[in-house]
């Protein structure tokens, strides 16, 4: 099977402030095709990992090798609060994703339902809602190879209808791809995520769901991250 | 065996060597043969260590997503004892990737009847237990599997394939007769056989059916717990008759018995929920659902994924210009924020600019410079200095109203910048070109001499500026008091690029050094371009050029440089 993401020495630093994080230092991982939950010590972590996946962020060191198209991270809102149109934006999506434009609008305001209202005005005076909707729809418009989700999807009962038409589609794209999570709806992970991708310490480790947790409940030294490894043997019989 | 202490700690070292060779099982049965004549301190430590290694071995390789290594670490866990079943998923897993050993299949095997693994690995499992210890084994093992099985049909469908390659090997020797081409000899074709074993299985199921039906008797509402404990007698008799029989024909009708309970057991009708899996979750519970006592809801219509063409030959190129032009038109509509006063301003802006360096060039009232129109004269140096300038700002900040845009992995910070950078060349351009047409009508400027070398000037104004911009841009990052400093300098390279004045006017040590800004070679090239009448002795596009590509190089440089180091947009 071939790895959907490789670390290899992989070094990425971000900025909280002025002050510099090492989020990753000389990081090296495989991942093979599969849907992980990204879970790391804080919010700022998890964010910073998704950056680097969707290029936002670039390595300083190393090299991260993504095999195929990565999608945006679901769940961000900001580029849509634009002051334009969400038809203008459409358009522009679909020249980004080189989809037919007249397909992808009545794909979108089709999904959109109610929604669809708001279309004609600027995306910045949209409701929140409508607006995540939006964004969730602009996730599902390409099929690529890994997709991310980078925080809460909607999940209050008058989401449902959305949410029951967007759902399957979003599980037909997903077939056969790669998916990270980084959210903070763990009963939403736990049921998805067939691993956690657990980064902490400058170094990023594959683990079992039972280290799924959010981010602030971590230990800051992640020592609970794997299973202890034995002390040295020479340590033990001194 | 008596062990002194000596002997304890020879055993100790020999058991030690093993262990750091990797030999862990041999080290392991030292240490147990030491313990059986010492119950030393360190020994007991010595084996909880060999615990706690073999346990992190299987961590570590879970953590890689190695399955061969998983596999070794699982061997060593059986081999202690230490094997536990919330690892059996994983240890199957690995056994589907890599190449498990007969002791791991086996493992596999009797666990799974006890802790039951999801359906498509149990499938996945039978084959391994085939390759491992043969067809009858592997169809024991669905047999033995069914019952667990949530979703049975594929497990017995797959049963039913390995009974019936059972029953065409044990009639190999007919059919072979057939296939030799012995065709004066009676035999069976391979056909015939596998027809005979379907009807034969078929035959059983019913008589099988039937027996069933008798025990349930007549359905009744609630007669599911009692349907059920038939089900698990008549299941219990038939693998005691088979045990009995040791023999195919015994597999056969407890296989038989597994169809006949299939046709007795009606098929869930899948839901909306089951069908999506494990993304169920996703769809929150609807309003009011718990006064609807759970019934499943409808299925939605959908509408079909929009689908992007199929790549037809190098559309890189295309696909990189289309990205650039949709950017850029998002980023004119963000900035005009797509309202008409928006967009009144973003002309009339650089038009009122133009205009007014260009009557303050008037004002100076000289009709003519060298011979040039004073107009198209201050319209040429104005338009290549504000785009030029523009350019410069721009790539001093990056990102800008499109920052937010890097979050599409489509999009890169060159796409924002190259993006962002275009909209002062294509506004001044226009506005410029408006208004010398409008000073054509009025004729106060001439046509054009040679246009495309005009624009060509204009444009490597306008790169000098992008490269200019990200060398200033990367130098602000580390000092940001830079910015404050581009400002001012803009002013003076403005005003000395020849705007308002030729090189020719000026003393010869005065122009010599205003030489050095590639700014005023662009401008002059402009106008000996524009001007049948002006031929500049100053101008030199080869300053130009290097110029050019100079400035782009560092540029580059120090732009990807930026991105890698600081990890960040500059903003």
């Amino acid at each position: 099977m071939s790895v959907a993401i490789a670390l290899r020495n992989v070094s990425a630093v971000y900025r909280l402030g002025d002050k510099p994080v090492t989020l990753l230092d000389r990081a090296n991982l495989e991942l093979l095709p599969g849907r992980y939950a990204v879970v790391a010590p804080t919010a700022a972590d998890q964010t910073a990992m998704m950056d680097l996946f969707c290029g936002r962020r670039q390595p300083i060191g190393g090299r991260l090798h993504m095999n195929g198209e990565c999608s945006y991270p679901i769940g961000r809102l900001a580029a849509f609060a634009l002051p334009v149109t969400g038809i203008a934006v459409v358009r522009h999506l679909a020249a980004l994703y080189d989809l037919d434009y007249r397909e992808t609008r009545d794909f979108v305001e089709d999904l959109l339902m109610g929604d669809r209202e708001h279309m004609s005005k600027a995306m910045r005076h949209w409701p929140v809602d409508a607006r995540r909707r939006f964004g969730m729809i602009a996730g599902i418009l390409r099929p690529c190879d890994i997709y991310l989700i980078d925080g809460a999807l909607p999940q209050s009962p008058g989401d449902e209808t959305f949410m029951r038409r967007w759902t399957p589609l979003f599980a037909a794209r997903c077939e056969n791809a790669t998916m990270l999570m980084a959210t903070r709806q763990l009963h939403i992970a736990r049921a998805i995520a067939q691993g956690v991708l657990y980064v902490a310490n400058g170094q990023a480790r594959l683990c079992d769901l039972s280290h799924l947790r959010l981010p602030e409940a971590i230990q800051l030294d992640g020592g609970d991250a794997v299973e202890q490894e034995p002390d040295s043997l020479d340590q033990e019989f001194i | 065996m008596p062990s002194s202490r000596k002997n304890i700690h020879e055993n100790l070292v020999h058991a030690r060597s093993r262990l750091l060779a990797g030999e862990l099982a041999e080290a392991r049965e030292i240490a147990r043969r030491m313990l059986g004549g010492a119950n030393d301190v360190s020994v007991r430590a010595f084996l909880d260590s060999t615990d706690r290694r073999a346990v992190a071995e299987w961590s570590k390789a879970r953590a890689a997503g190695e399955p061969e290594a998983m596999l070794a670490a699982a061997e060593t866990l059986l081999a202690f004892g230490l094997f536990e079943d919330r690892w059996l998923r994983p240890l199957a897993q690995a056994a589907i990737k890599g190449e498990p050993t007969p002791e791991i299949v086996e493992a596999l095997r009797q666990r799974s009847l006890e802790t039951p693994l999801p359906h498509e690995e149990t499938i996945e499992l039978i084959q391994l237990v085939e390759s491992a210890a043969g067809r009858k084994a592997a169809l024991l093992y669905a047999l033995d599997a069914i019952p667990m099985a949530a979703a049975p049909t594929d497990i017995v469908e797959r049963a039913i394939e390995l009974a019936l390659a059972l029953v065409e090997e044990a009639s190999s020797p007919a059919a072979a007769a057939v296939q030799d081409g012995d065709e004066d000899e009676p035999g069976v074709s391979a056909e015939a056989i596998a027809d005979a074993a379907h009807a034969r299985l078929d035959a059983l199921a019913d008589v099988e059916g039937e027996r069933l039906a008798a025990a349930i008797g007549a359905p009744t509402e609630g007669d599911t717990a009692d349907e059920a404990e038939t089900f698990a007698a008549e299941r219990q008799r038939a693998a005691g008759e088979a045990k009995a029989s040791d023999d195919l024909e015994g597999a056969l009708r407890r296989l038989a018995l597994e169809i006949a309970i299939l046709r007795q057991t009606p098929q869930p009708t899948p839901t909306f929920e089951s069908s999506l899996g494990a993304f169920a979750v996703m769809v929150p519970e609807p309003r009011g659902r718990e006064f609807e006592g759970g019934e499943p809801t409808a299925v939605p219509t959908l509408p079909e994924l929009p689908t992007p063409p199929r790549p037809r030959g190098n559309r890189g190129f295309v696909r990189q210009c289309m990205k650039l032009g949709s950017l850029w038109a998002l980023n004119m509509k963000a900035e005009t924020a797509n309202e008409p006063l928006g967009w009144i301003w973003w002309v009339l802006e650089p038009i009122l600019q133009i205009v007014m360096i260009t009557f303050a060039v008037i004002l100076l009232g000289l009709p003519l410079v060298n011979g040039m129109q004073i107009m198209p004269f201050a319209i040429i140096g104005v338009v290549t200095w504000l785009s030029t300038r523009q350019a410069i700002m721009v790539s001093l900040v990056q990102g800008g109203t499109l920052i937010s845009q890097m979050d599409f992995p489509q999009v890169r910070a060159a796409h924002l910048q190259l993006a962002r950078a275009l909209r002062p060349l294509a506004i001044y351009l226009f506005v410029g070109i408006c208004v010398i047409a409008v000073a054509f009508e009025l004729d106060r400027s001439p046509f054009p001499d040679d246009p495309l070398h005009l624009l060509a000037a204009i444009c490597s104004a306008w790169l000098i500026g992008l490269g200019v911009g990200s060398v200033l841009g990367s130098i602000s990052l580390r000092w940001r008091s830079v910015r404050r400093l581009v400002g001012p300098l803009m002013r003076v390279t403005g005003l000395s690029s020849g705007l308002f004045f030729l090189p020719e006017q000026l003393p010869p040590n005065v122009s010599e050094l205003l030489l050095w800004n590639p700014l005023m070679h662009a401008i002059l090239i402009g106008r000996s371009a524009f001007f049948v009448q002006y031929d500049s002795p100053d101008a030199n596009w080869t300053y130009l050029i290097i110029w050019l590509i100079g400035s782009l190089l560092v540029g580059m440089v120090c732009f990807m440089n930026d991105e890698r180091k600081r990890g960040r947009m500059r903003r």
